[in-house]
């Protein structure tokens, strides 16, 4: 019978090592290495931005750390536990993902697809109880949408349909977040708000957090480490400050960016 | 998550099924009346009318739910493989290579039990060959399964053609009516309505992750869904409900592909709701039909394929229309 909460073991493994480990990573897509020896470490209450041009390689790398493409060479380790050897259920308690576009031509209303979070918890034969569905309805209200939770998702506009997205992850209650392209089609307002409500969980509940996003104001924002990668089989990675510096910037992405301090921050933007 | 609408809309579909039974056993060219056929279901007493409704309608009655039931669940799981709203049962094919293998069982002058196992294993033959087709090392694309059982499907058309305009004119009649649908013949075995229950029951068993692929194949692994192995399970089931269907009664159209629709505008979009409406409503609608079918123009009788489409096309279109406007304001 799973359990709602985290089991005492994972609150063990949690304590002891970091959430998301790779050892010696390597990735290649066709004939194209994207990058070798990658060693991250994500620890709990941390953020990982991950940077890089089209095409370098920042969804295939998601996709190969929730098992869903495999890997050249090395080994990830969720929680201290080598990826394979988790269970595809047993991992969608633990590790949740946000795609960077979903399927929506099947009709469900916003409650219905906020309560699917809930499913790698709740076995077989059980229904969600009082317990899922006020996690389900937290989430949509963290999204705003509680004026909505009865409609049809597919009449929904293209930024109302990633609210729910992110209200079916944080329904899922995963100990390791990966977004992809979280700000995807998000007035500037909700890109924030979004991820603060996953950073503000990450940082209290000692989660762990891995995105990749184009928006370099984003990433400097919410991020304690950045990986760059540059595209032709290398990266950088290091904390926000050391990567993200118009030197880096501009040479990965082939295009002059400018860095202004604001208010004890610094924006980003191509000069 | 079940709602009261979603208990509401079961009872009131249990209430439609035992109805459709009652008017299914009534009606026909012989007019037995509901008091009559409620009199001898409670009290058989020998005669014509108890004749008439044990050797003939209950049988057919049964025939129609089960073959129903069979469509509307295969539908329901062809729309959440395929997750593409216009699938049916027979968009991979199965209903075509059933066809040819019914229609030259025929064409060799065979009939009656010949003409059904012909057609089951000619539905066998056509799962098969897109089976074969469309895997390649174990992924499965919607689209390219899709494709293959539409171009299967092709195939098969243009050999009933070849069929329909080779054969003499008598042949050419029956061939029409098991294209059609047709129910006159039918006699659904045990064997049937013991495989209706077991595709029931396991598709009740993956009804959520059935919820959760309909999001996507990428949704559903992330959320812990094996998801080769379910796609896997989900299209032998919708296969051999349908090989079974087309067995006891030919393609009747229409079923498969507007019951599931019809109640997912009605709400029913949870697939732990949706199978059993499904099911029931799959059933019921074509006890009706063929009620009609027997009776508008008795003692002639009408393809129940036919009805089905005269009866479901306005009814789909005025719940279409009135969902529409529900989701407007």
């Amino acid at each position: 019978m799973p359990s709602n909460s985290p089991t005492k073991d994972a609150f063990k493994n949690l304590q002891n090592s970091p959430v998301l480990q790779t050892r010696a990573l390597g990735l290649t897509v066709g004939a194209r290495e994207l990058f070798r020896d990658l060693n991250l470490t994500v620890d709990a209450g941390q953020c990982l931005g991950v940077l890089g041009q089209n095409g370098t390689g920042k969804t295939s790398l998601l996709h190969t750390l929730i098992n869903l493409r495999p890997s050249d060479s090395g080994e990830i380790l969720i929680l201290g536990r080598e990826l394979n050897t988790w269970s595809r259920r047993e991992l969608a308690t633990r590790l949740g993902i946000l795609f960077q576009s979903g399927n929506d031509d099947m009709p469900a209303t916003v409650m219905e697809t906020a309560l699917l979070g809930r499913h790698p918890h709740l076995a077989r034969w059980r229904w969600e109880d009082a317990h899922d569905i006020a996690e389900a309805q937290a989430a949509l209200t963290a999204m705003q949408l509680d004026a909505l939770l009865e409609r049809d998702i597919t009449t929904l506009s293209g930024g109302e349909r990633q609210r729910v997205a992110i209200a079916t992850l944080l329904a899922q209650r995963p100990q390791l977040y990966l977004l992809d392209e979280p700000g995807n089609h998000l007035d500037i307002a909700f890109q924030i708000r979004s991820l603060e409500v996953i950073r503000q969980r990450v940082v209290t509940e000692g989660l762990g957090l891995c995105m990749a996003t184009h928006d370099i104001n984003l990433a400097a924002r919410f991020c304690d480490q950045i990986l760059l990668l540059t595209g032709d089989g290398g990266f950088l990675l290091g904390a926000t400050e050391e990567i993200l510096t118009p030197e880096n910037l501009s040479r990965a992405y082939g295009c002059a960016i400018r860095e202004v301090a604001y208010e004890g921050g610094s924006v980003f933007f191509p000069g | 998550m079940i709602t009261r609408h979603h208990y509401i809309l079961l009872a009131l579909l249990l209430v439609l099924t035992a109805l459709s039974f009652l008017v299914s056993f009534s009606s026909g060219s012989i007019d037995l009346g509901l008091g009559a056929v409620l009199q001898q279901l409670l009290s058989p007493e020998a005669g014509l009318q108890q004749q008439v409704l044990f050797e003939l309608r209950i049988p057919r009655s049964v025939a129609a739910f089960i073959t129903g039931g069979l469509l509307a669940l295969s539908g329901v799981i062809m729309q959440v493989l395929l997750r593409n709203p216009l699938a049916d049962p027979y968009i991979l094919g199965i209903s075509g290579g059933a066809a040819v293998a019914a229609l030259s069982a025929i064409l060799l002058g065979l009939s009656g039990a010949w003409v059904s196992n012909a057609a089951f294993g000619g539905a066998l033959l056509s799962i098969l060959i897109v089976f074969g087709l469309a895997r390649s090392r174990f992924q499965w694309s919607a689209t390219r399964l899709l494709l293959t059982g539409v171009v299967v499907s092709a195939g098969w058309g243009a050999m009933i053609n070849i069929l329909l305009t080779t054969s003499s004119n008598n042949s050419v009649y029956s061939m029409l009516f098991w294209l059609m649908g047709d129910l006159s013949q039918s006699r659904a075995g045990p064997l049937s309505g013991l495989i209706l229950v077991a595709g029931f029951v396991l598709m009740m068993l993956q009804a959520r992750s059935l919820n959760v692929l309909a999001r996507g194949d990428l949704q559903a692994a992330a959320l812990g869904v094996d998801v080769a192995r379910l796609k896997l399970i989900l299209y032998f089931t919708a296969s051999v409900l349908t090989a079974c269907a087309v067995t006891i009664a030919g393609s009747i159209g229409f079923v498969g592909l507007v019951i599931p629709h019809m109640l997912r505008l009605l709400g029913a979009r949870d697939h732990r709701v949706l199978i059993p409406a499904s099911v029931l409503l799959g059933g019921s609608f074509l006890m009706i039909a063929d009620s009609f079918a027997r009776s508008i123009v008795a003692p002639l009788q009408l393809p129940v394929g036919v009805v089905t489409a005269i009866i479901g096309v306005p009814t789909f279109l005025l719940i279409l229309r009135r969902s529409q406007q529900r989701s407007v304001e």
